[in-house]
């Protein structure tokens, strides 16, 4: 055995294996992470609530039931970060945003309770953008979240605390929330994989609500692997949620091995006509070419209403957050500031509560849904939705699946949102129809810019279609490789030419501790 | 020269459904528990929590909105009304704008030709907000237990014309909801509450004024005094050539006026839209036709019935039928084999009579159909004296007391001994000698004071024939 | 056109108190409604509106009228800003 190093190499899946065949404790694997917590946490600032006392009491506990038998699967045994947006019981819930500071939900989101009956224990709650709004993981009151690649750039957002728990070993898998590209997009800045399901498979309850008709929680790991046994442990039809679809068992394991043969993969021409960096083009096309030597139908497309998609994303998010937003009012649970009277108490605690974008999103709802403003503007967004679900029905008759990039740059420096707020919006242009028409969606590691930075490509497909997603990423990744060797993989630009993917390390073993101390960056 | 106007009075009644949970989660909804422990997570509006429809509330939404001929739509969704209040746990309240469970209706109110349709603009669900309370100190507490309690909103047209209108409506809608179960519609209480609308529309012409919404009336007499009051505000209003203001006013009954909640600047923008959580509901053909077919015997049935079945006259049938329980203990005492029509003059009379000075409701009779026939029995044997069955009936009317038991403990029964009787009328006689003279001088209003005073010395329990059958046998 | 009336009955109705500098929020206010507003350029003419992607699988979803407890009445109060004893105290309503 390695050692500590090696343990936090593993993937969760490896890690349930060996913790299964008794190769490896559970709370020898916690202390790993605690370990590199303790290295790194500070300046990377992934957790916004960390309980290191109760996760060892869990991984005590489940190392009993493992023996004896009570607790089973893949995951069994494994440490897991949560999106600070979803409620555990007992343990406080911030939502990164100081209205909730102290709020301690009495019940736990049911994706939780499903991640812990498949025999995971969760050690902390991660750092997101307040509330799921944003693409940083900036706007956070417990401030900001680093990217582990490069520490002066952003994890990306809103779960980059997840992420770069992920990322950087801090835990073995985490759990997040997509509701623009929440999930992709971090995952994709990270180097790693982020799934956001077909809308309707992951319960909401317990998921603290942004945009209700688009929020999804999923998984962000370190391989396609783990991300179909977290997939298969938290997705349930859930009576509390009304919005819980009764689904077909995914099959996502057998998916694995499938391959693309015979898959028709649609490219949509006008996601690369944007402000795309140049190497992720790059990337991405390298990516289609060797799908196609794979045996995949790779064929370019006109997809159309791109420009339209953030817009109409914002209108109805923004729409939906200003009524789900409005029970923060000091009342009942969380701040309370004082004010002269009901109203201006309601005024003062939601001011001073709420951080800058949130207060921007809810007053833009706020104005889409009001006398006058109605059909001009949020029923305007919600036609415009109706054609780009149309649009893309259309286009899954044709095509199992569409490939494109996940984000139209790699991660941004810290600190460069400008004062422009819709600048930001911009970059989620190839997220947000996934949450608009409900189809699921991943991003997977692709490749690393000049200066090393992940390059995520983003894999979408019909609703209820994962298997297909699961049968090109696992494709993908077995030629590419996973996480391990991204981190060890030449850069686009020390490439010669595109093509040649057995420089990109495909199904080398493990890499040596220096290999990965080199590619993790400064400690 | 005073203009002519028409009163045009429209009403929105919240109806709250008699449903053992919430209507978006499974709190109870039973009353008087203590505050804040029929709560949850979903209804105190906690973050990540989500709704989940009741479907029991759904069916008995159906089952009104039937009963007042209301087309049921096949479609239904839930919208939010968005408000900041701190007995709305979530600042917006789940209720229907766009597509309400059930529209255009109609209900009739009034008798032979002055019967008259009144339209049904809509029914729909919606949740009911916390109850808000004022501590020792003027401090405010919220209790949410009452928070998210299924209510159903009846919206009429402006169709009614009067405070005879208003409480005839109401009163006709109270009898349907309370044959279906539905609720138990109590002013008092709060399972019903209404607001009126009231505007002025000048003789002749077409158009309505400007309408006020009136609150808090919490009884048929202060619906009444408040239609009263705002006629006569807004008369005095449009006739000083002033204009009346769009507004909500709040009934005070204590003074007998009504105060402006809000003015029209201050006009709430609910921003109305399609609530995300809860999926659009289907409802089938099929599922209303067994809604229609469960249905209850209602009161339009059972009053022609009542007339056929047991010979009944009109009036007698539709005053048993306008409570569901009082029609229910006709016709379970009837079938004990008593007359129809003798069971049907007790409630006529001494059971409204009750009712009214116990301000009981129907509901809350306890006389049981079996005590109830063996109490005619008794009096149609001669046994007891009618006002004897009076008081029985009233001992038995709250609290069930067998009337065979009741009448011995209390030695009730009619005197037979003839023995007793003479001697009392005897002295009677002897004590009031004017009268007897009176009598004999041809007034016969003195034996009915002989009579009476008789009955009193008998304390009731002589037969007033035999008792003037002796008389005259002492006088004559 | 949005205006500073515009942007004070928006902040009522949302129960946010502006800054006295209302400025950069005007504008920032005036940059979302005009992105919002993009949508101008779309046929939109017969399109229904889009409220549940999933409006074809979803069954209806009900709840039977069983009782349940989920919660006591500590629990219930546990994150109360302010308590008084069985009720949470809110400030003053008229």
């Amino acid at each position: 055995m390695d050692g500590e190093m090696g343990i936090l190499e593993l993937t969760a899946v490896e890690l349930g294996k060996k913790i299964k065949f008794g190769e490896v404790g559970v709370e020898e694997a916690l202390e790993a992470v605690i370990e590199r917590i303790q290295e790194r946490e500070e300046s990377l600032h992934c957790y916004v609530t960390l309980d290191l006392e109760g996760a060892r009491a869990k991984a005590r506990l489940l190392q009993k039931k493992l023996l004896n038998g009570e607790v089973s699967g893949p995951l069994a045994g494994v440490p897991f970060a949560v999106k600070d947006n979803l409620c555990t019981k007992g343990m406080r819930t911030t939502c990164g945003s100081k209205i909730l500071k102290n709020f301690v939900p009495p019940y736990d989101a049911t994706v939780v309770r499903n991640l812990e009956s498949a025999g995971a224990f969760i050690l902390g709650k991660t750092n997101l953008d307040e509330f799921g709004m944003g693409n940083t993981t900036e706007r956070s009151f417990a401030g900001a979240t680093r990217n582990p690649w490069d520490e002066e750039r952003s994890a990306g957002g809103s779960s980059g605390g997840s992420a770069a728990a992920v990322a950087s070993g801090e835990c073995f898998a985490a759990l997040g929330t997509d509701t623009g590209g929440s999930i992709r997009q971090p995952a994709a800045h990270c180097g790693l994989v982020g799934l956001k399901p077909t809308y309707g498979t992951v319960s909401r309850y317990g998921l603290i609500a942004y945009c209700s008709s688009m929020d999804q929680a999923g998984p962000i790991t370190k391989d396609v692997r783990d991300c179909a046994a977290v997939m298969e442990a938290i997705a349930s039809y859930d009576e509390k949620d009304a919005t819980s679809l009764r689904r077909e068992p995914l099959h996502l394991q057998s998916a694995l091995t499938e391959g693309v043969s015979g898959l028709k993969i649609g490219i949509p021409k006008d996601y690369f006509e944007e402000k795309l960096q140049p190497e992720v083009e790059h990337a991405v096309r390298a990516a289609m070419k060797e799908l196609e030597a794979q045996g995949a139908i790779v064929e370019e497309f006109e997809l159309g209403l791109v420009r339209y998609a953030v817009p109409t994303y914002y209108t109805i998010a923004c729409a939906e957050a200003s009524s789900n937003l409005e029970r923060y009012d000091g009342m009942k649970y969380g701040l309370r500031e004082a004010g002269t009277g009901l109203h201006d108490t309601y005024r003062q605690t939601r001011a001073k509560g709420f951080g800058e974008e949130v207060k921007r999103r809810i007053l833009l709802g706020t104005f889409a849904l009001s006398e006058g403003y109605y059909e001009q503007y949020y029923l305007k967004a919600m036609k415009a939705r109706r054609l780009i679900k149309n649009r893309f029905d259309e286009v899954f008759q044709t095509y199992d699946l569409l490939l494109g990039p996940a984000a139209p740059t790699t991660a941004p420096q810290l600190g460069s949102v400008g004062d422009d707020p819709v600048q930001a919006y911009l970059a989620d242009v190839y997220t947000v129809p996934a949450n608009l028409a409900g189809i699921p969606a991943m991003s997977l590691p692709c490749g690393r810019d000049a200066q090393g930075m992940p390059i995520g490509l983003q894999l979408m497909a019909d609703r209820f279609q994962e298997r297909t997603i699961f049968r090109a990423a696992a494709t993908w990744e077995q030629v590419f490789g996973g996480f391990r060797q991204l981190r060890g993989s030449r850069r686009i630009d020390e490439l010669g030419q595109l093509g040649g993917f057995g420089q990109f390390g495909g199904t080398r073993q493990h890499e040596s501790k220096a290999r990965w101390e080199e590619g993790m960056g400064q400690a | 020269m005073k203009k002519e106007y028409e009163t045009v009075i429209g009403v929105e009644v919240h109806v709250e459904l008699a449903t053992q949970t919430k209507i978006f989660c499974g709190c109870s909804t039973a009353f008087g528990a203590p505050p804040n422990t029929q709560v949850c997570p979903v209804c105190l509006g906690m973050p990540g929590t989500l709704p989940k429809l009741n479907h029991r509330a759904t069916e008995l939404a159906m089952a009104v909105g039937l009963a007042l001929h209301c087309e049921v739509s096949r479609t239904t969704r839930f919208d939010r009304k968005n408000y900041f209040y701190p007995d709305n746990p979530q600042n917006y309240q789940i209720s229907q704008l766009y597509s309400p469970i059930c529209k255009n209706g109609w209900l009739e109110i009034g008798e032979g030709q002055r019967k008259k349709q009144i339209r049904i603009h809509e029914l729909h669900l919606e949740e009911d907000a916390g109850k808000l309370l004022h501590g020792d100190a003027g401090e405010t507490l919220v209790d949410y237990n009452r928070a998210g309690v299924p209510l159903i909103e009846i919206v009429s047209e402006p169709d009614l014309r009067s405070s005879e209108d208003a409480i005839a409506f109401i009163s006709q809608l109270r009898t349907i909801i309370g044959y279906l179960g539905a609720s138990d519609c109590k002013l008092q209480e709060g399972s019903m509450r209404v607001d009126v609308n009231l505007s002025l529309r000048e003789a002749g012409k077409e158009c309505l004024g400007t309408r006020t919404e009136m609150k808090n009336l919490n009884s048929f007499r202060a619906i009444t005094r408040a239609i009263s009051a705002e006629k006569e505000r807004q008369q005095a209003l449009l006739d000083a050539g002033e204009e009346v203001i769009q507004e909500t006013r709040r009934w005070d009954d204590a003074k007998g006026c009504s105060v402006s909640m809000r003015s029209k600047e201050d006009a709430r923008d609910y921003r109305y839209f399609p609530d995300p959580d809860l999926p659009p509901v289907h409802i089938s053909e099929a599922w209303i036709q067994k809604v229609r077919d469960s249905q209850p015997e209602l009161r339009e049935e059972k009053q022609k019935r009542f007339v056929q079945e047991y010979g009944l006259p009109e009036y007698d049938a539709t005053l048993l039928t306008e409570s569901v329980h009082l029609a229910r203990l006709f016709e379970l005492t009837a079938a004990q084999g008593v007359q129809p029509k003798k069971v049907s003059n007790w409630l006529m009379g001494e059971g409204l009579r009750l009712l009214r000075e116990k301000e009981m409701d129907p509901e809350d009779i306890r006389l049981s159909p079996g005590h109830f026939a063996a109490l005619i029995r008794m009096n149609e044997d001669k046994k007891i004296t009618n006002a004897v069955a009076k008081q029985v009936f009233e001992a038995a009317f709250e609290e069930n007391v067998d009337p065979q038991e009741y009448v011995e403990a209390h030695g009730l029964l009619t005197v037979q001994d003839e023995g007793l009787l003479r001697k009392t009328v005897q002295k009677v006689i002897e004590e009031n000698l004017k009268s007897v003279e009176d009598y004999r001088k041809g007034k016969d209003k003195a034996l009915g004071y002989l009579v009476g005073q008789t009955m009193k010395a008998m304390k009731g329990q002589a037969e007033a024939l035999t008792v003037t059958a002796l008389l005259k046998e002492f006088l004559d | 056109m949005v205006n500073e009336k515009v942007l004070e009955r928006v902040s009522r109705l949302a129960e946010l108190e502006l800054p006295k500098e209302r400025d950069q929020v005007l504008r920032d206010f005036q940059r979302l409604v005009d992105f919002a507003g993009m949508l101008e350029g779309l046929q939109l003419g017969g399109v229904e509106p889009l409220y549940q992607v999933n409006e074809e699988q979803a069954g209806n979803a009900f709840r039977e009228d069983l009782v349940t407890q989920d919660l006591d009445r500590e629990e219930a109060l546990e994150n109360a800003p302010k308590r008084r004893g069985e009720f949470f105290e809110v400030p003053k309503t008229f």
